[in-house]
């Protein structure tokens, strides 16, 4: 019982990081340099269901995405994104947040 | 007829406004634009970030005539350089529909614009050139020249403020040319700009993305 016990906690251990798991995404934009004009950037990203919260960096020129639990965004949606908001993709990191 | 084009534009909704004639794919924007002698009202639809259909009301009181003119136009992004530390642009805008006149009556009207600009986080320049023609004479062109800076680079989140000469030239008008400084807002998806021309005829222009 005792092991029965010890083994269940840690498989729920080990289920824990992945349900919570999200995504940091860091794009680098070429033409953001107008605070209102890159507004058409977060307002077109947060259209993707899968966005939890956006960072725009200005000085950076970064655009930094956190998904929501679970879920992950493709790089031709960002880049598809970014290009329909009127700027260009320089780069795209990603970072496993578990 | 611009009144019923505020009240159509109050009534549907907040999703409204534009600065720029062309924005991102499936943005909406309006453009309202206030003088003493003439005023504008824009709506524009973003098909693409490089093309959008959109409607102007143009009320302006010329020499001999005091003239509405109800536009529907097509704007396109003909070039953009995006750079690492700046933004330029060029647009066309092209546009067809009617004028009233308080002397010559009504009339089919044509539009027609092209507009360059160049912008980095302190930099701001713009040179525009722009025709309304209609028949007996009635038209209105202007060619508009724009220099400003920002005193700080503004956060994305941070109120950013630009400070803008505005130099405008218009022939038709009882007073053709007229320099205007002014006072550029940028907060959210809100931009507003006030100023006083040297002639003291007072501007006043709102701008939204949604």
């Amino acid at each position: 019982m005792k092991n029965k016990t010890l083994s269940l906690a840690l498989f729920a251990l080990l289920l824990l990081p992945s349900a919570s798991w999200a995504e940091q995404v860091t794009i680098a934009v070429r033409g953001m340099v107008c605070s209102f004009c890159a507004q058409g950037i977060k307002r077109t990203l947060m259209q993707n269901e899968n966005v939890k919260d956006i960072h725009v960096d200005l000085d950076k020129k970064l655009v930094r995405i956190e998904t929501k639990d679970g879920t992950t965004i493709s790089d031709e949606a960002l880049r598809q994104a970014i290009i329909d908001s009127g700027f260009d993709v320089v780069s795209i990191a990603r970072d496993n947040n578990g | 007829m611009r009144y019923m084009w505020v009240m159509a534009l109050l009534m549907s909704s907040a999703e409204i406004a534009i600065a720029t004639p062309v924005s991102f794919k499936g943005g909406w924007g309006v453009l309202p634009m206030y003088n003493e002698d003439w005023a504008d009202l824009q709506a524009n639809y973003s098909l693409s970030s490089h093309q959008a259909v959109g409607v102007s009301d143009f009320y302006r009181e010329g020499k001999d005539s005091t003239a509405n003119f109800g536009i529907g136009q097509f704007n396109y992004l003909l070039k953009r350089w995006n750079e690492l530390e700046s933004q330029a642009n060029i647009y066309a805008s092209i546009g067809a529909g009617g004028r009233h006149d308080s002397v010559h009556g009504d009339a089919l009207a044509g539009y027609g614009s092209i507009e360059g600009n160049y912008e980095t986080r302190r930099v701001y320049t713009l040179l525009a050139g722009e025709t309304l023609q209609s028949g007996q004479g009635v038209y209105f062109n202007r060619l508009r020249c724009r220099g400003g800076f920002s005193p700080y680079e503004a956060p994305f989140e941070a109120l950013q403020t630009w400070l803008v000469l505005e130099f405008d030239y218009m022939p038709e008008m009882m007073e053709e040319t007229r320099v205007t400084p002014l006072v550029r807002l940028f907060y959210d998806n809100y931009a507003l700009e006030a100023g006083v021309s040297l002639d003291g005829k007072p501007f006043l222009a709102a701008m939204a993305h949604f």
